[in-house]
């Protein structure tokens, strides 16, 4: 019989209900009982945090994060990092201490773990030493955010602990401390680049020693394994990386939405999509499911591509599941392209896609034209059976899933790819975000499209300008649909002071920044979510599916009112003379959809 | 329980055939007044008073006494002039353009007595010019798509010149018939004017809609002309009671509203909304006093898309609290036979006409002179006027939580048969500008709101509920979920993780920005 330790004990990572290894004390417990080099994975902040408390003027640190961004690792590899024994970490106590040259450092892994009466006092004596620059203590604390804030808030309420309490809670809201006489800083984990983590993370479990135990498998080069087969997949050597890259999109969109993948999530995500079967146990296949899986010809359910998004489990579970939650959202697979269907359809008949077919999914016999595949295709289309229509339609999603992972890039705009999922601007995002960050150009039909978005949500007109910004307003609620008068056009190129830009946040997402002149009023910045790029690429489009809610028009509306307010500011600065009589600038449109303003003048 | 006495000294042919409601609620709250009537109608009376230099406060309780702006050629101007775009299309010169509107109005402009309008032609360049402003001030009206009379729409309040009262505009004259300035907004004056922070308020409405007139105002006051005041001033408000929690809360709600960094004209719709939730409370917190009930509280349900347990509470909550008010006016007459006063009757020798007289002291009726001869007994006489007063409870102020609830976004009936308490996001809104200064933890914002307007979203909220077996704690815990997603999808609350999420002032944070 088949069996790698490795595979067992990387199965207890994946969205099983016990999930084992969801905690760092478990996992060390494994490791030592099954002899397995640990998964090393990526402590971004590791270099930075060893570094601190090794300099002279050291700042106590507070870890924070969700739960699963591995706070303990962190803790665990700098206690090491500085010198301490893993004899000493392993025994447990709650609150650690080392000695740091002239200081000691204390480490609180979990600051849950304490009790009230252990912490309380813990966090009134560090109030004391980070406002004191001669303390003889250092910190580093980890906690998530809630029961950090629960912790901070139950201990005292005298001065010093107050002052503690209200820095912590400046650098977890805005990032800023606000009192640079606390000698402190936070790190949210949850706050580390994405993309770079699931590719380490990826790396990390597919190129773990561990693998090498399949040399040793009696089926090896008997028959096809899809565990195997998903690892290959993952790993790129055939597909040049796109499947990881793509995945790595995935995230990065849902990162700038605001749906973090935590070091635990991409774990559970990256063995799902290894292991992922439905007719496994709890949905993930071990060595020895294997053999019975391929004679039960369902071999192909194992797509790793449909794992992305736990199609491998019941689809109640997947979607309370992170990470599946947040990919499900993408729709990818329910979402329908027409270009995609019809190659998916009719493409083995079709002379004008057939070359397109064979490539892509003939191409693939694993989970592509697979036999099934074929049949149901058929029957679908000879029509005869009344359920072969369901039947082929789900095997379709699952065909939606694999194209989105699978289609290069030189098809891909051909194909329009990001079709395939609720986020039709994703792809534009992306692109946008990147060449940002790597300070190249920006693709050609960014700023006119989010121009044009922007001045229809802010005139409630179907208009066409591009090159300005259409400052409209309805004279009394910002809030009205319709806004009839003009208040200013802002040009979009630079121009006395004026300009509206793209501006990277260095963090991978964007903020479009109006500048009304060269000072003051200072610049007006809206960060652009992959959902409000979505929304105003959308409107530029000139329609909108219902299913965007109202937020992202109540975001620009009060993004509107602020711009308002900076052309009133900029208004009084340059003195204008509001003693004569009343000008109106209503919005006509012209011929060409443009709007124009006309002046309307009431004398007093 | 506090009821101040009935305001004397004058004849008020059109006041109450007797005076129970008011008696518990004030003079009065009236369901056909909708919240953005009553805040105009408290403009109206705001702007009186800060003329006469007495603005929220008063010199002696209930004697308020207030002349209105009327603004009558405004109003022509606006909504009884269907003559423009007939005009405009006929393509005619400017000249005769003007001429035949002027003549138009001429022969039906209402309510006024001169009616040339042709001050009109030097402010404007042209005909069409100023028919493009007076379709710009028609868009911008307040509930501008009613089809109330024209003399009962209004033009949004830019200013002290936009504010004017209903009125009704016959061949005979203008008379106040208030149909939908019926008192709320005199209630709401002293309601405020008796608030802890009434001077902290004044500064700030005073400083902020009455001195500083913006271009708008100026418009309006431009079409308008003179200013135009009522013949008579309007005395006859009445609230019952000296000072209030509700007062209190509805100052700090107000003052929170208009220290955020928005302009004033947005700042009045959640003004709109938090009166109007805030004047519920006033109705059924009064009702409870008198009835010694437990405190008010508003189940809420966060809507879900399917059937919960929290659903069929909000609508029971929704339910109780809707016959409170008409339980209250029972109770209250049916008390009168508890008095001394009303034991001495029963025991005189015409127990009838001295009951009558005690009942006539405290409600207004009956007119003891004129008994109607099937009123045989003092008992006969107090069952007829509960059911007098409860067929006239029912028609208006018996309707008010129902409807205001509607109109402010607190009750809803979607996808179910059954009224109850659903939160929209627009009230949602305005409750996070009114409770939260920068940023509150999420579970401190939903202890805020039960606290201050006795809403019960989360499990905390709802202990006693569960605590009595009827909802798990995951059934309100899963409602408090549903408003963490509605508030982030409104971009009012950040999460920090699933454990932690702090409530944001977007004002606020947009000023940080």
């Amino acid at each position: 019989m088949p069996n790698n330790n490795w595979i067992r004990f990387l199965r207890n990572y994946g969205p099983i209900p016990t999930n084992d290894n969801m905690y760092d004390e478990t996992i060390q417990r494994a490791l030592t009982r099954l002899k397995i080099a640990p998964i090393e994975l990526p402590a971004p902040h590791l270099d930075w945090l060893v570094d601190n408390f090794r300099s002279e003027g050291c700042l106590s640190i507070i870890l924070t994060g969700t739960a699963g961004d591995g706070k303990t690792y962190h803790c665990r590899r700098v206690w090491l990092g500085l010198g301490g024994t893993i004899e000493d970490w392993n025994g447990g106590a709650k609150i650690q201490r080392l000695a740091l040259g002239a200081r000691q450092l204390v480490v609180v892994k979990d600051l849950s773990e304490l009790r009230a009466d252990e912490s309380k006092p813990l966090i009134e004596q560090m109030a004391w030493d980070v406002a004191n620059p001669a303390a003889p203590r250092v910190y580093l604390l980890a906690a998530n955010h809630g029961q950090l804030l629960e912790k901070l808030k139950s201990a005292g309420t005298d001065k010093t602990t107050t002052a503690l309490v209200e820095v912590v809670e400046n650098l977890l809201v805005t990032g800023r401390s606000g009192n640079d006489a606390i000698k402190l800083d936070l790190k949210d984990l949850s706050r580390s680049a994405a993309v770079v983590m699931i590719d380490q993370v990826i790396d990390a479990v597919t190129q773990h020693p561990g693998w090498k135990g399949c040399l040793d498998c009696p089926a090896l080069n008997e028959a096809h394994c899809p565990i195997r087969e998903n690892r290959e997949r993952l790993i790129g050597t055939n597909d040049v990386g796109l499947f990881r890259s793509r995945l790595g999109s995935l995230v990065e969109a849902s990162e700038q939405n605001g749906g973090h993948f935590t070091i635990r999530q991409a774990l559970s995500l990256v063995t799902n999509i290894i292991l992922g079967h439905p007719d496994a146990k709890d949905g993930l296949m071990s060595c020895n499911d294997v053999a019975s899986l391929a004679a039960a010809g369902t071999g192909e359910l194992a797509s790793p591509y449909r794992n992305v998004f736990g199609g491998n489990l019941k689809r109640s579970r997947a979607e309370r599941t992170e990470p599946f939650r947040k990919l499900h959202l993408f729709g990818i697979g329910s979402e329908t392209s027409n270009k995609v269907d019809n190659m998916l359809v009719y493409g083995a008949d079709d002379p004008a896609l057939l070359a397109t077919y064979s490539a892509l999914v003939q191409a693939d016999p694993i989970y592509g034209e697979t036999p099934t595949y074929k049949r149901a295709q058929q029957a679908y289309l000879e029509g005869d059976d009344p359920s072969a229509a369901t039947r082929f339609l789900t095997l379709l999603q699952g065909q939606r899933q694999r194209l989105f992972f699978t289609i290069g890039e030189e098809l891909a705009e051909n194909l329009d790819l990001w079709d395939l999922t609720v986020f039709r601007y994703a792809g534009l995002y992306l692109e946008t975000a990147r060449a940002l960050a790597e300070k190249r150009p920006l693709p050609r039909q960014v700023m006119p499209m989010l121009i044009r978005g922007l001045n229809r949500v802010f005139t409630g007109m179907l208009i066409q300008n591009q090159d300005e910004l259409v400052l409209a307003s309805a004279g009394s609620q910002s809030q009205s649909r319709t806004s009839p008068l003009l208040e200013e056009f802002v040009s979009v190129a630079r121009r006395g002071g004026e300009e509206v830009s793209l501006v990277g946040d260095n963090q991978g997402g964007m903020q479009l920044v109006v500048k009304l002149s060269r000072d003051d009023p200072p610049p007006i910045s809206l960060q652009l979510s992959t959902t409000r790029f979505e929304f105003l690429g959308r409107v530029a489009e000139g329609a909108l599916p219902s299913s965007f809610s109202l937020e992202c028009h109540e975001d620009f509306l009060a993004f509107k009112a602020r711009l308002l307010s900076a052309v009133e500011r900029r208004r009084v600065l340059d003195g204008d003379d509001r003693a004569t009589d009343i000008v109106l600038k209503f919005i006509d449109l012209n011929l060409d959809g443009r709007a124009s303003s006309r002046s309307v003048t009431v004398r007093i | 329980m506090e009821i101040l006495p009935r305001p004397v000294g004058h004849e008020d042919r059109t006041g109450p055939a007797f005076w129970v409601d008011e008696a518990i609620w004030g003079h009065r709250l009236h369901d056909e007044q909708s919240p953005w009537l009553i805040l105009l109608e408290f403009l109206g009376v705001l702007r009186s008073e800060s003329l006469a230099g007495r603005a929220l406060s008063e010199v002696e309780f209930n004697k308020l006494s207030y002349r209105p702006q009327t603004q009558l050629r405004l109003r022509n101007l606006i909504f009884n002039n269907p003559y423009l775009l007939p005009i405009g299309s006929e393509r005619l010169s400017d000249d005769v353009a003007w001429t035949k509107w002027l003549e138009l109005m001429q022969q039906n402009a209402g309510g006024l007595e001169d009616r040339d309008f042709s001050y009109l032609r030097h402010r404007f360049d042209s005909f069409e010019d100023f028919s493009a402003v007076v379709g710009f001030l028609q868009s911008s009206a307040i509930e501008g798509t009613s089809n109330k009379r024209w003399s009962s729409k209004f033009v949004f309040p830019f200013g002290p010149n936009a504010l004017y009262e209903d009125a009704a505009v016959t061949a005979s004259g203008v008379s106040t018939d208030r149909r939908f300035f019926a008192r709320t907004g005199e209630v709401l004056y002293l309601m405020l004017a008796r608030a802890k922070r009434a001077a902290d308020l004044r500064d700030r409405l005073v400083g902020k809609l009455f001195e500083q007139p913006t271009v708008y105002d100026r418009l309006v006051s431009a079409l308008q002309g003179e200013t135009q005041l009522a013949e008579n001033d309007r005395p006859g408000a009445y609230l019952p009671c000296s000072a209030h929690p509700i007062f209190d809360q509805m100052a700090d709600d107000w003052i929170a509203i208009l220290d955020s960094p928005i302009s004033v004209f947005d700042a009045l719709p959640h003004l709109v909304t938090i009166t109007g939730l805030n004047l519920i409370r006033y109705q059924l917190e009064r009702a409870r006093e008198l009835l010694n009930a437990v405190p008010i509280t508003m189940v809420c349900e966060i809507v879900s898309p399917r059937k919960t347990v929290v659903r069929d509470l909000a609508a029971d909550s929704f339910q109780s609290n809707n016959v409170l008010p008409g339980l209250a006016i029972e109770h209250y007459i049916r008390s009168a036979a508890n008095t001394h006063d009303w034991q001495a009757a029963l025991s005189s020798d015409d127990a009838l006409l001295s009951a009558a007289e005690v009942l006539a002291r405290q409600f207004d009726w009956p007119d003891p002179d004129e008994l109607s001869s099937d009123l045989t007994n003092p008992g006969v006489l107090l069952d007829e006027l509960v059911s007098r007063a409860k067929v006239r409870h029912a028609q208006h102020v018996g309707k008010v939580h129902s409807t205001w609830a509607r109109q402010i976004g607190l009750s809803s009936r979607r996808s179910s048969r059954r009224v109850r308490y659903a939160p929209t996001d627009r009230l949602l809104k305005t409750l996070v500008v009114c409770c939260v200064t920068e940023r509150l933890e999420f579970k401190d914002f939903l202890r805020a709101l039960h606290d201050r307007y006795g809403l019960v979203i989360g499990d905390h909220q709802a202990a006693s509920i569960i605590g009595a077996g009827k909802a798990d704690q995951e059934d309100f815990s899963d409602n408090a979920r549903r408003l963490e997603e509605r508030l982030i999808s409104l971009g009012l609350l950040n999460r920090l993780s699933d454990s932690a999420a702090y409530v944001e002032n977007p004002f606020r944070r947009e000023v940080r920005a």
